[in-house]
């Protein structure tokens, strides 16, 4: 079954009206129906409003030192208990987290708007720009993850916008390989050809027409990076390489609390749960994005 | 074959020039006099005219970088300024522990890995199959370094079983070796586990419906037989593929997890010599790295060759 006949059909939709599913509209339904999917976006809302609303939610501040005492265990007045700082520790994972979907949010879009574009472009121009493109992104694949961004932060030194920038630049060759092969499977297709015949620029070709066309893949992939670009930074700022002290950071929480595991749990497993209930959710978003955009996978 | 394994070694050769570039031109790339940066903030204008004689600042780029790779290749990869030391001595003893941490958790993520896929691979929706896709999500929820940060609250500090901190070269002492690399190992290898254990459970699981598993049965084998003997052999060549291409995976977790288990190594060299601009073992570090890194894909691409003689042929 092709994305046109999907396009037609007609179904009825999760909020129980008869509509036109457009290939958007079948996926996000798509994803709303997997209960995989369906856990992730519960999680990750959740996770999106303690992190918005974190300066609303929290009922400390996350930095200042005000609290009854050290190392005070989870209670109903600090629920993820206190530091060696007598700070909140609860305010500081959401404070925390905020940090971690700015900068993970911002390096992924800017890195995939250059990567999709590059990809794009190359795949629709071919020939010597092509090829030129690509062996530039196979040498940055050579890179694992983690080196790229340690060689970024060394450049630029360490810090929470350097960190973005090493994430943008990590995001670009995944989306340049992934939006070149899109292209290039949808750029012979007739409805391609009927734009150009009726004299669309390559522009609105591209923008307007491939590029809608060949957006589930890049979201999945999105998801999948949002998850790496989140694991990254914190691994970046558990490393001391993206604090700002006394600013939180999800990582950052991490490290410290190492030296006070004997004193307070808490400390580490309460930001540890938090982390890994945002990768779970994201992981299992990317799986639901990728099983709803494919049809084959979907009808199993 | 060695037609095959010549072509690749030469499609690898572009890549790690690329690369090496890259990392040499990282040093010019920060914003500053490089001399300047290494000689360090209290150094004097003699150490400054001394250090750019010695990196050859006064050549043009392209003369530096043959420079500094002859200088790679001789073992000189100068002095660090943080600590006064060669770079090179820093580098060898960091290397060996790294090496052990990497090794074991190697051992790690394929003890685990290959027969939890195999078991999964071989009954599909079985007991074994849900313990395979359950260990693959706590694996993604939990990343080595919160795992380990958790097994060294539950077993060092809780029930004392292991040492919180530090390392033991394995040739010293290799029992001590082991009981201080048993939790960072477990940490560093969970995770590549799930990887090899999901690759293991799709490759097996497609061998298995194939027509030649069925005559097998059908010729009366025992399915130990089947599997061992008829499946196995066919779904393993990409299992081995993956395998290599694990190894920057490892050496990244690995990086991170010594910085949990307080262990020396490659990675604290890095992260330390990062936070004090110390450029010449950033990036001498980097390079080995990056080397090991293509290094291991060469060696996927050459064992896949190895094991699918239709591969070779392309």
């Amino acid at each position: 079954m092709s994305a046109a006949d999907q396009g037609i059909e007609l179904q009825l939709s999760w909020w129980g009206r008869k509509t036109r599913e457009s290939l958007f509209f079948a996926t996000i339904n798509g994803i709303i129906h997997n209960p995989q999917g369906a856990i992730a976006i519960v999680g990750l809302v959740l996770l999106v409003v303690g992190a918005v609303g974190a300066p609303v939610i929290a009922q400390h501040d996350p930095i200042a030192q005000d609290a009854a005492g050290r190392f005070l265990a989870p209670s109903t007045e600090h629920w993820f208990g206190t530091d060696e700082l007598r700070r909140d520790l609860f305010s500081r994972t959401l404070f925390g987290l905020r940090a971690s979907f700015a900068v993970s949010i911002i390096g992924v879009a800017i890195g995939t708007a250059i990567g999709v574009s590059i990809g794009f472009v190359a795949g629709f121009a071919g020939g010597v720009a092509e090829t030129a493109a690509m062996r530039l992104v196979d040498a940055l694949l050579a890179f694992p993850g983690l080196l790229a961004a340690l060689a970024i932060l060394t450049i630029l030194g360490p810090g929470v916008r350097n960190i973005g920038i090493a994430i943008a630049f990590f995001t670009i060759p995944a989306f340049a390989r992934l939006a070149r092969a899109q292209m290039i499977a949808e750029k012979n297709k007739d409805y391609v050809l009927a734009s150009q015949s009726m004299g669309a620029s390559p522009q609105r070709v591209i923008f307007r027409h491939i590029a809608i066309n060949a957006f589930p893949p890049l979201l999945t992939q999105m998801a999948l990076l949002m998850a790496v670009a989140v694991l990254i930074t914190a691994a970046l700022s558990f490393l001391g390489l993206g604090d700002n002290p006394p600013a939180p950071s999800l990582g950052g929480l991490l490290n410290v609390s190492r030296q006070y595991l004997r004193e307070a749990w808490w400390y580490a497993v309460c930001p540890g749960a938090v982390f890994a209930l945002l990768l779970f959710c994201l992981n299992l978003l990317s799986d639901a994005i990728n099983e709803a955009s494919s049809p084959y996978q979907r009808r199993r | 074959m060695l037609a095959y394994v010549f072509a690749r070694v030469l499609q690898a050769i572009p890549v790690l020039v690329l690369a090496s570039i890259g990392v040499f031109l990282m040093l010019r790339l920060v914003p500053g006099d490089p001399a300047e940066l290494l000689a360090g903030q209290d150094a004097t204008e003699e150490d400054v005219v001394r250090i750019r004689a010695q990196l050859g600042l006064n050549d043009s780029l392209p003369e530096q970088y043959i420079g500094w790779l002859a200088d790679i290749f001789r073992g000189d990869m100068g002095v660090s300024f943080a600590r006064g030391q060669p770079v090179s001595r820093m580098l060898r003893s960091a290397i060996p522990p790294t090496l052990e941490l990497t090794v074991a958790s190697y051992v790690v993520a394929v003890v685990i890995g290959i027969p939890l896929g195999i078991l999964g691979g071989i009954r599909p929706r079985s007991g074994w199959d849900w313990t395979l896709s359950g260990y693959t999500l706590i694996t993604i929820g939990i990343p080595g370094f919160v795992f380990g940060i958790l097994m060294l609250w539950i077993f060092s500090v809780r029930l004392d079983w292991f040492p919180t901190f530090g390392q033991v070269s394995i040739v010293d002492d290799p029992l001590s070796s082991l009981h201080h690399l048993a939790l960072p190992a477990i940490a560093t290898g969970a995770g590549v586990a799930a990887v090899l254990a999901r690759y293991t459970r799709t490759t097996i699981a497609e061998v298995m419906g194939n027509d030649f598993v069925r005559t097998a049965r059908a010729k009366g084998l025992t399915e130990s037989h089947v599997v061992v003997r008829h499946a196995l052999r066919n779904s393993m060549i990409p299992v081995v593929t993956v395998m290599a291409l694990q190894v920057g995976g490892l050496l990244g977790g690995a990086v991170i997890v010594e910085q949990v288990f307080t262990r020396p190594g490659l990675g604290r060299l890095m992260v330390n010599a990062i936070q004090a601009r110390d450029y010449l073992v950033v990036q001498s570090t980097l390079i080995i790295l990056v080397t090991v890194f293509i290094g291991a894909n060469l060696a996927a691409d050459i064992a896949y060759g190895f094991l699918d003689p239709r591969v070779r042929g392309r």
